[in-house]
């Protein structure tokens, strides 16, 4: 069975309705979470089956540091990590430190989203 | 020098041998009685003829000596060494009492006219003409500013010790410092280095050459030295002159000598000029026998020519200057003259020889270097860059004045140092490894970027070129030619910070418009009426080309700065092409093109940064949509060629007009008909193009025709092949 919980972690709250809407409407329940602190711990207690992961983030922890906590931990190492973020410099170290993909916001359709969550959901 | 009743012996003039003693070991003082009172001056020689030889001596019968007493005596000292020669072995067992002849005097040692410090240096009986100087000078009261620096090479009794205390003890300008072992310049530069100050060289001659490179090396102008006149031409010629053909090789010699010579009455009337002076003058001989000098001199003003007649008439003393003359065709040139008394045997100013050397040209080409030099040396001094001169093992000789400007040393504080003790210790290992490459190419210049640690302990960014030009007679250094970048490094890292900021700010809104009005479009709220949805599809696409702008825009910015560094990963050409294509499927739908792939299926993946290959396919195909009308046709192909890949874009579009093809990658240049077409570009893309493939070390160029189409083609070279 499917895990359909994925976890935002994204500090934009301009962008929730969208996320929630589009989302959810494509059946997936949706977590927000502003900082790189809360979305860590959200993570580990819910285990959700995705993660899309901003990198800049208000707060002590930065995208970053939540990617590579995510990863050194057992619990959550397996939970595939989007990383949709608007900086695009990070691209290589992101996926070398295990996102399974980096995408540019600005350059992506909500579509397109959709097809990679559906893509990298975890079974 | 008014000796009354003195003779100059041109002939042999009978001297009787009053006293010989060895004063110190190998070294004796002669003392001889002339028949005649002899009219010397210091420092000149006379020669000593024996009657005949005791022992046989391939050299003759005669010897030059210099004259150790001071002119006002009647006695003659010599003080010479001994030798295993003939001669001085004959000298040395004749009886006191006996006769021997003397000829001379010869030679002239004259000092500079002004009070000027003058310096003496003496190897061992050296010594023997500066003596007879100085007593000349104690006696007339007129003691300068005077040195004297004598060497002796063995550990003996100085002979002339006690005279020099007497002079000392009379005369505090004197300073004397004696020394066994050669003179060194610890010893020289005690006495003023000036370019005022006359060097008189005295000695035997590995001495005499030994001191002078030494002065030269540490710039004393040969000018400023005398010693030929020691080792003076008259002096020889009486031994080399036997017969009468002897005379007339000597004639021939002065003749065609190249220097001018001229021989004047008293009065200062030509009787002899040679041909030198005929080329240099510009008169002929008819021309010049019976006139004066002024004929082409008289520019030197009234002062100088006073002077010049004072010396060689009523000093009786050789004259040396510089002059300015003129020729015969009114030319003005510069000369070296020298002007010496005849003196005949009844003390009388017989005449003068005057010899002149042209030396205009010399001159030009010393000024032309000299202003050559000062060009270059204010371009040094002047220049905000340092400079600095370092030997091979990278040790200061130079430093010029902005070097104190950017990192607070003085020339004095940095000079004799290691330059890479101002190196920030964290870029050591860097700086000595371009050191390392730089001595090992000789001629090549290494670009450097390190910090430094300014005198007062901040660290700065400084840029370099690193220039070896240890092989460069005229350098001999290592030349680092350096600024302080530090201010533009701040900048740098500001822009940097600017651009992340802006890449995350400008786009964050611009996903918010992206996304809802997506979604809006695409019925998530509900269906729109068909004018709605054509607003809002104008909302969107005017967002798009907001957000390719800013995309466009710090790709440019990033790869201005340097900040597009080359990533290769193996990338899928057909797939990344594919991908490009499909994101330009609206616009493409939308105009009815027809799009033609050719790609090999079997293509292999390749070494190449995915990034670099986006940017460029992205422009290509953007621009070949944008600038394609309805129903046109665009092909597309990406091959793997021998070491590089292929891109070919040609589209059906409205071309480049000739006169604009040259400027196409220029930046933000834009074609007349592409603005008529889109109204909305930056003129950027092809640009950012260009200079992703020139950092790739690739090409790209193409051809066009207005109104039928473009074919652009570009060639990267492959970073690694992987088979497969």
């Amino acid at each position: 069975m499917k895990n359909n919980t994925i976890l935002v972690i994204e500090d934009d709250i301009h962008l929730k309705p969208a996320y929630e809407d589009k989302f959810g409407g494509e059946g997936f329940s949706i977590l927000w979470e502003v900082t790189g602190e809360g979305g860590l711990d959200v993570a580990k207690k819910a285990l959700p089956g995705l993660i899309l992961l901003d990198l800049l983030l208000p707060g002590t922890m930065s995208g970053m540091d939540v990617l590579l906590a995510l990863k050194k931990d057992p619990a959550t190492s397996g939970i595939p990590v989007l990383v949709l973020t608007n900086v695009s410099e990070e691209g290589n170290t992101a996926e070398s430190a295990g996102a399974v993909d980096y995408l540019v916001k600005a350059n992506i359709s909500l579509a397109q989203i959709v097809e990679k969550i559906k893509k990298y959901m975890a079974s | 020098m008014n000796i009354e009743n003195s003779v100059i012996a041109r002939q042999p003039l009978r001297a009787t041998i009053i006293t010989r003693k060895e004063i110190a070991k190998d070294t004796i003082e002669l003392v001889l009685q002339p028949s005649a009172r002899l009219a010397f001056t210091a420092g000149q020689y006379v020669w000593i003829i024996l009657s005949r030889l005791l022992f046989a001596d391939p050299k003759g019968r005669r010897r030059a000596f210099s004259i150790a007493s001071p002119p006002q005596e009647e006695k003659l000292t010599f003080v010479y060494r001994t030798s295993p020669s003939g001669y001085k072995k004959t000298l040395a067992e004749l009886p006191i009492g006996s006769d021997v002849e003397i000829l001379g005097p010869f030679g002239f040692l004259t000092l500079p006219a002004a009070e000027t410090p003058v310096v003496f240096l003496a190897g061992g009986t050296g010594m023997t003409p500066f003596l007879s100087i100085i007593g000349d000078l104690v006696n007339q009261k007129n003691l300068r500013d005077l040195y004297v620096l004598v060497s002796n090479l063995e550990e003996e009794r100085v002979f002339y010790q006690e005279k020099l205390n007497d002079f000392i003890s009379k005369n505090p300008q004197v300073r004397v410092s004696t020394k066994v072992g050669r003179l060194t310049w610890d010893d020289l530069k005690k006495c003023p280095t000036s370019e005022s100050v006359s060097w008189y060289i005295a000695g035997p001659q590995a001495f005499v050459e030994g001191e002078t490179k030494l002065l030269l090396e540490h710039g004393i102008l040969p000018n400023q030295m005398h010693f030929d006149q020691f080792h003076g031409i008259v002096a020889v010629l009486p031994e080399s002159i036997k017969s009468p053909s002897d005379l007339e090789v000597f004639k021939l010699a002065v003749l065609y000598a190249s220097d001018h010579i001229i021989i004047t009455d008293a009065n200062g009337i030509i009787e002899y000029v040679n041909t030198a002076a005929e080329k240099i003058t510009g008169f002929g001989r008819s021309e010049l026998i019976g006139q004066t000098p002024r004929l082409w001199g008289g520019l030197m003003g009234k002062e100088f020519y006073q002077k010049l007649w004072q010396t060689i008439k009523y000093d009786r003393q050789p004259f040396r200057s510089d002059i300015t003359n003129h020729r015969k065709n009114g030319e003005i040139y510069q000369a070296e003259v020298y002007i010496a008394p005849i003196i005949g045997g009844t003390d009388i100013v017989l005449g003068f020889v005057a010899t002149e050397r042209d030396i205009t040209e010399e001159r030009k080409v010393q000024q032309i270097i000299k202003a050559s030099e000062e060009r270059f040396r204010l371009l040094i001094e002047k220049s905000p860059d340092g400079i600095t001169l370092t030997d091979a093992n990278g040790v200061e000789l130079y430093a010029s004045p902005s070097v104190e400007r950017i990192l607070g040393y003085t020339p004095d504080e940095l000079i004799g140092k290691p330059g890479f003790s101002f190196i920030h210790p964290e870029d050591q290992e860097a700086a000595q490894k371009v050191f390392a490459q730089v001595l090992d190419s000789p001629g090549a210049s290494i670009k450097v970027s390190i910090r430094a640690r300014h005198k007062i302990g901040k660290i700065l960014w400084i840029e370099g070129i690193v220039t070896n030009l240890l092989h460069n007679e005229a350098v001999k250094a290592i030349v680092t030619n350096f600024r302080d970048v530090t201010h533009e490094k701040e900048i740098d890292r500001a822009k940097t910070e600017f651009i992340s900021l802006a890449s995350h700010q400008l786009r964050t809104p611009l996903s918010a418009v992206k996304w809802y009005s997506e979604m809006l479009i695409g019925g998530d709220a509900g269906q729109l009426n068909e004018t709605q949805a054509k607003y809002l599809r104008e909302v969107f696409s005017a967002n798009e080309r907001m957000i390719d702008l800013v995309n466009l825009l710090l790709d440019v910015s990033r790869m201005e700065m340097g900040k597009l560094p080359e990533n290769p990963v193996l990338v899928n050409l057909p797939k990344l092409a594919n991908e490009i294509i499909q994101e330009n499927m609206n616009d493409i739908t939308r105009k009815k093109l027809v799009v033609h792939t050719t790609f090999d299926p079997k293509t292999p993946d390749i070494m190449i940064d995915p990034k670099f290959i986006r940017i460029i396919l992205q422009n290509l195909i953007n621009n070949a949509v944008k600038y394609t009308p309805e129903n046109g046709t665009i092909s597309v192909n990406v091959e793997k060629k021998d070491g590089h890949i292929s891109l070919v874009v040609q589209d059906t579009g409205i071309g480049i007009p000739k006169e604009d093809q040259e400027r196409v990658f220029t930046k933000s240049f834009r074609a007349n008909n592409a603005k008529l077409m889109d109204p909305y570009g930056t003129g950027v893309g092809l640009y950012l193009t260009k200079s992703i493939v020139d950092q790739l070390h690739g090409g790209i160029w193409f051809t066009s025709e207005e109104g039928k189409g473009t074919t652009v083609f570009a060639e990267i070279p492959i970073t690694k092949e992987v088979k497969g």
